[in-house]
């Protein structure tokens, strides 16, 4: 700030940094980011409870007692990347803790574990366990699935999804374009 | 006598007529100025450079001092336009694609925002949610609602359209230009005007204040501290605070960078699922 400046009332006061000539303005910045952040490794920690308010005498008084650990990670390996989500849920109020990944229960819950690589520029294709896309009914469960996403001239984004039922006789298809500019 | 009078009669007019010339040129003048001011802000805003990258964290404190952090980055591509449409200003900022990636809290990690910014239309916006792996568009009236929980809205993230409000300089100080902000169209925002500190040397807002339709302070952004980064002016850091509520906001960006020639393609629905990891870094 120049000292002739005259200052009016309800004026701001000038940031840090403008308050010196244009060349001294300095690039200088903290670091914002917590150890860990990108590093590959994120996770989050989930307790729910819950009790009945009335008497029901063929349930537990309990009736949610969630404790859930999501940890993720991501690796680029020679441009595959390779996705894994698992959920380490325990839930006292359930009386079965046995492990069935294909139906997300039990205390382990694989939620992704996949590749995804792009074999040629205009198409993706990812591989494994995976969130079901929103254009199935489903959405928010998982599957094991192959995947092709295309990228071509004026079709912005056509999804090719398999998805594979408990049978592989029950093998379908669906074909979604996204968009046609 | 009569032609004393005739030349008084034809000096009269001459004088009227300059001074009708005069303050038309001035008021001509003034209203240049003032779209001049109104361009140049929003480019050093929103413009600089023809795209960039910053980290950002946020930090919101509600009126009992709870506070919650949001961390993310900001990609940013720009578009040149045709030009602007208001008078006496050869800006061409034009057509702009913001991809905001969310890293904490890890609960929405891999959550991204994406808005493509149009002038005429109304801009185009997703939100995909990786726990779901749905992309979800936003409806563009949403614009004028927190953005992440926040005291800052969509739109002060990724810039008010200038062609959607009358500006009106209220006056100049040594240091800054203080533009009044009247929208056009009041019945599409919850305020009825804003005001803008604006410095004169580098035209970045200091200062916004928004204000409730019974005139009442309602929002108010500040500027808390800039630095020069690749010749550019740049905000690193901003505090948004809401009077109604009692919250505020506060924004801090790291590994600002200008000018890194991202593709086009990035921007695009394919890349909300598969972030663009290499130029998040």
């Amino acid at each position: 700030m120049k000292k002739h400046d005259q200052v009016e009332p309800g004026e701001p006061k000038l940031p840090l940094g403008l308050d010196f000539e244009e060349e001294t303005l300095s690039a200088e910045q903290e670091s914002l980011a917590p150890p860990g952040v990108l590093s590959g490794l994120a996770g989050f920690w989930d307790i729910r409870a819950g009790l009945r308010t009335q008497n029901d005498p063929f349930q537990k008084d309990a009736s949610l007692g969630e404790i859930r650990l999501q940890l993720e990670t991501q690796k680029n390996l020679n441009n595959l990347l390779v996705n894994l989500t698992c959920d380490f849920v325990y839930d006292p109020v359930f009386d079965h803790h046995s492990i069935y990944l294909e139906e997300g229960q039990g205390f382990v819950d694989l939620r992704e574990t996949n590749i995804l690589f792009s074999p040629v520029e205009f198409m993706d294709i990812k591989l494994g366990r995976m969130m079901n896309c929103d254009f199935l009914k489903t959405s928010g469960d998982t599957n094991w699935l192959p995947m092709v996403t295309m990228v071509s001239g004026k079709v912005r984004l056509v999804r090719i999804l398999f998805p594979v039922g408990q049978s592989f006789r029950a093998f379908r298809y669906t074909v979604q374009v996204f968009g046609v500019s | 006598m009569v032609g004393s009078k005739l030349i008084k009669k034809s000096m009269a007019g001459t004088i009227v007529l300059a001074s009708i010339l005069f303050f038309a040129r001035n008021l001509l003048a003034a209203d240049l100025s003032v779209n001049a001011i109104v361009e140049k802000t929003n480019h050093v805003a929103y413009y600089q450079g023809h795209d960039g990258r910053a980290r950002v964290s946020m930090t919101i404190t509600d009126n009992q001092g709870r506070k919650r952090h949001r961390l993310f980055v900001i990609l940013r591509r720009d578009k040149e336009g045709n030009g602007s449409k208001l008078e006496g200003v050869n800006q061409k900022d034009g057509e702009q694609k913001y991809y905001v990636y969310f890293l904490r809290p890890a609960d929405v990690n891999k959550m991204v925002f994406m808005v493509w910014k149009h002038l005429d239309t109304d801009d185009d916006r997703w939100l995909y949610l990786p726990a779901l792996d749905l992309v979800k568009r936003i409806s563009a009236t949403d614009k004028r609602t927190s953005f992440a929980g926040s005291d800052f809205f969509y739109e002060d993230v990724s810039g008010r359209n200038i062609n959607a409000d009358e500006h009106q300089l209220l006056k100049v100080t040594d240091r800054f230009y203080v533009l009044k902000n009247i929208p056009k169209d009041p019945e599409t925002v919850e305020f009825s005007y804003f005001t803008m500190w604006i410095h004169k040397k580098t035209f970045l807002p200091i200062k916004t204040v928004f204000y409730d339709k019974q005139g009442k302070e309602q929002r108010i952004y500040e500027d808390l501290q800039v630095g020069m980064i690749q010749g550019f002016p740049t905000v690193i850091k901003a505090r948004m605070k809401n009077v109604k509520t009692g919250s505020e906001t506060l924004m801090k960006y790291d590994r600002v960078e200008y000018n890194l020639n991202f593709p086009a393609d990035i921007f695009s629905e394919r890349f909300l699922r598969r972030a663009p990891r290499k130029y998040l870094r």
